[in-house]
């Protein structure tokens, strides 16, 4: 639906975005996660039309549109900051883009009937955008920009100036209206959480490089880069040396300890390369000899517990390294708590597929 | 004590601002020729005033002026600034640095060089020079008005009516424009009260059939100040004064309308975790 080819956009020495290469299927919820700065908003405006590459295609269901103006491309924007025109009621702002394509009034009318009623503003047409409170604000610019009908739809950090409470609830919204509508979503945010439970798809930048592209349980689950590993949830990070032999183990940095570690058959590591062992918290399992698990091969550390900490639905527990690093493991609560107190000298251990190994 | 300082300086300034002016409308309606002494109280220097044909037709060619040169920059300066808004490039960018020009120079210098311009040109002096000269210095400000105002506005509103399909101009007259209305008024209005008492622009430019109030009241005080002159004057300075005052109401009224815009939005974000 909509394709990116190796898009680079600079502004003077700032590299916005960096050979992004992205596709985007129809009707697709399609993320772009990554910290302030990235590059998120002018990946979007590229789409849109408002920027130029400075090289590189964009591609609209299957149209090249470098030369396309905005209001000749076949998507709809709906802007950070609402962009609703304050002098116009709300429906009028709604039926903006119907007049502008010509559609005749009694068309018009319904249309925007329909699209109040989908943002569950009906009552609300004859009011101003300045009468409206923020999070019906952000509903009007959906309705204005979803009653086009557009092949895609573009949000830029929509829910960010919303309360949290409104966020979660809209972020549903937004996911099912999605659905129904079958549209092609293009969503940017630099909240993982959001990112997560919203999309079909994430892709994850940084300094406007695109690290992954991939399903919400992929990117936590098998991230690509350091980068998405650390933005993406919580996670420890194990410097380690791959030792000699094999390849399949390694020791853990600061410490004698050697560990196994992870072999793909298409990834081998060399001995003495050093590399990042990602394992996420709830990972991490803590005994006072070894591990309980039988079958699956662990690796297995050894640790002093330094900190409980009681965050409601889980524990986290830090167990400091022989070389001062830090692991954290996370239980639910209701697996019942744990015999050991800060102190204790404990046994780390994770399953070792768990265990995702990363360059710099 | 700094308190009473500043009283007394703001006291020395108000008394030295506008008691002359004060004195001036007071002794319009003194029935003394003479000026100092006040003998009672008229309005036959008024009703002079009225039945004095050169008066009558400066003060005719004044409004003339006026209206013709602030229609036609009300235009120019709008249609400047709405362009100069949308599209940033460098050519925009020294026509935006050149908008000031007129500001900065010198009344007389742009007096005299308009003239020898005109006459360069084979404009015969006249009304028409007049008003094309009050078109010249008026566009900047009407430019700069409408400048400020839309600089107060979110720039993603045009960018959200041209990808809601409309062409840039549409989205300029459509969006923009309305909302800019404040503004240009605005500029109108202090192009029309420039105009109206401009006096060494004009002075070059005017040919003889060509005087205007300001001009007449210079010729008038030439041979002595007469209370017509007073009157004449407290008549201008009215005009003067209820078009600033609307004005600035006008201009604050906007900014008020959009503060309270930018409030309705602002109060959802104070609870963001984020940014
Ligand atoms: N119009 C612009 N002129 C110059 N630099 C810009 C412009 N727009 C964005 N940038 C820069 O490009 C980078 C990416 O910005 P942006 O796409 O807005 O990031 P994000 O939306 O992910 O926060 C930032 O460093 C920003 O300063
Ligand atoms: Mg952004």
């Amino acid at each position: 639906m909509v394709r990116l080819e190796a898009v680079t956009k600079r502004f003077g020495e700032t590299v916005a975005v960096d050979n992004v290469s992205l596709e985007v299927q129809k009707g697709e919820f399609l993320t772009l996660l990554g910290p302030s700065g990235c590059g998120k908003t002018t990946t979007l405006r590229m789409i849109a039309g408002f920027e130029k590459p400075t090289c590189g295609s964009i591609y609209i269901n299957d149209r090249p549109v470098d030369n396309l103006p905005p209001y000749k491309r076949e998507v709809n924007t709906v802007f950070q900051n609402y962009a609703l025109f304050p002098h116009m009621k709300v429906k009028d702002n709604v039926a903006f883009g119907l007049r502008i394509a010509g559609l005749e009034r009694s068309e018009i009318k319904r249309r925007v009937d329909w699209a109040l009623d989908l943002v569950q503003l009906t009552s609300y047409g004859d009011r101003y955008p300045h009468q409206l409170s923020g999070g019906q604000q952000q509903r009007v610019a959906l309705a204005r920009a979803i009653v086009c009908r557009p092949r895609v739809l573009l949000l830029d950090e929509p829910l960010g100036a919303l309360d949290l409470k409104l966020r979660k609830e809209m972020q549903l919204e937004l996911k099912s209206l999605q659905r129904h509508l079958e549209m092609t979503f293009i969503h940017v945010t630099h909240d993982q959480e959001e990112a997560l439970i919203i999309s079909d798809r994430i892709a994850v930048m940084e300094s406007g490089a695109v690290h992954q592209v991939a399903s919400a349980a992929e990117v936590y689950e098998k991230p690509a880069t350091l980068f998405v590993a650390q933005f993406i949830g919580d996670v420890n990070i194990l410097k380690v040396t791959v030792a000699d032999g094999d390849g399949d183990e390694a020791y853990v940095q600061g410490t004698e300890s050697k560990i196994p570690i992870a072999v793909e058959e298409h990834r081998r590591y060399a001995p003495g390369q050093v590399l990042n062992l990602a394992v996420r918290p709830e990972h991490v399992r803590i005994g006072e000899r070894g591990a309980r698990d039988t079958g699956e091969p662990q690796a297995v550390l050894g640790g002093v517990v330094n900190n409980l900490l009681y965050l409601g639905s889980t524990l986290k527990v830090q167990v400091v390294l022989p070389g001062g690093d830090t692991v954290t493991a996370a239980f639910p609560n209701s697996s019942g708590r744990p015999e050991f107190r800060a102190g204790d000298q404990v046994c780390l251990s994770w399953p070792v597929s768990a265990g995702r190994l990363l360059g710099q | 004590m700094s308190r009473k300082f500043m009283w007394f300086y703001v006291g020395l300034a108000l008394f030295f601002l506008y008691l002359p002016v004060l004195i001036l409308v007071v002794l319009s309606f003194n029935a003394s020729r003479l000026n100092v002494n006040w003998t009672g109280f008229t309005f036959s220097w008024y009703a002079e005033l009225w039945r004095d044909r050169d008066i009558m037709l400066a003060a005719r060619n004044s409004l003339l002026v006026a209206f013709v040169s602030t229609a036609i920059s009300t235009v120019l300066g709008t249609t400047l600034a709405l362009g100069l808004y949308y599209r940033r490039d460098i050519l925009n960018r020294i026509v935006d640095g050149l908008i000031y020009v007129p500001l900065v120079v010198p009344e007389t210098v742009m007096g005299i060089s308009l003239l020898a311009f005109y006459t360069k040109m084979g404009l015969g002096l006249g009304l028409t020079s007049v008003i094309l000269a009050h078109v010249v210095f008026c566009i900047p400000f009407v430019t700069l008005i409408v400048q400020a105002r839309l600089a107060g506005l979110d720039y993603h509103i045009l960018e959200a009516a041209m990808d809601l399909g409309a062409t840039e101009l549409r989205a300029l007259l459509q969006v923009m424009l309305p909302l800019t209305v404040p503004g240009i008024v605005a500029g109108g209005l202090l192009a029309f009260t420039l105009s109206l008492d401009d006096f060494i622009v004009t002075f070059f430019t005017a040919g003889p059939g060509a005087t205007t109030l300001p001009i007449y009241i210079y010729s008038m005080v030439k041979l002595g100040v007469s209370p017509k002159v007073n009157a004449l004057s407290t008549i201008m300075l009215a005009i003067t004064a209820i078009t600033v005052i609307t004005v600035v109401f006008l201009l604050r009224t906007g900014s008020n309308g959009r503060k309270a815009h930018e409030k309705a939005q602002s109060s959802s974000v104070t609870g963001l975790p984020f940014t």
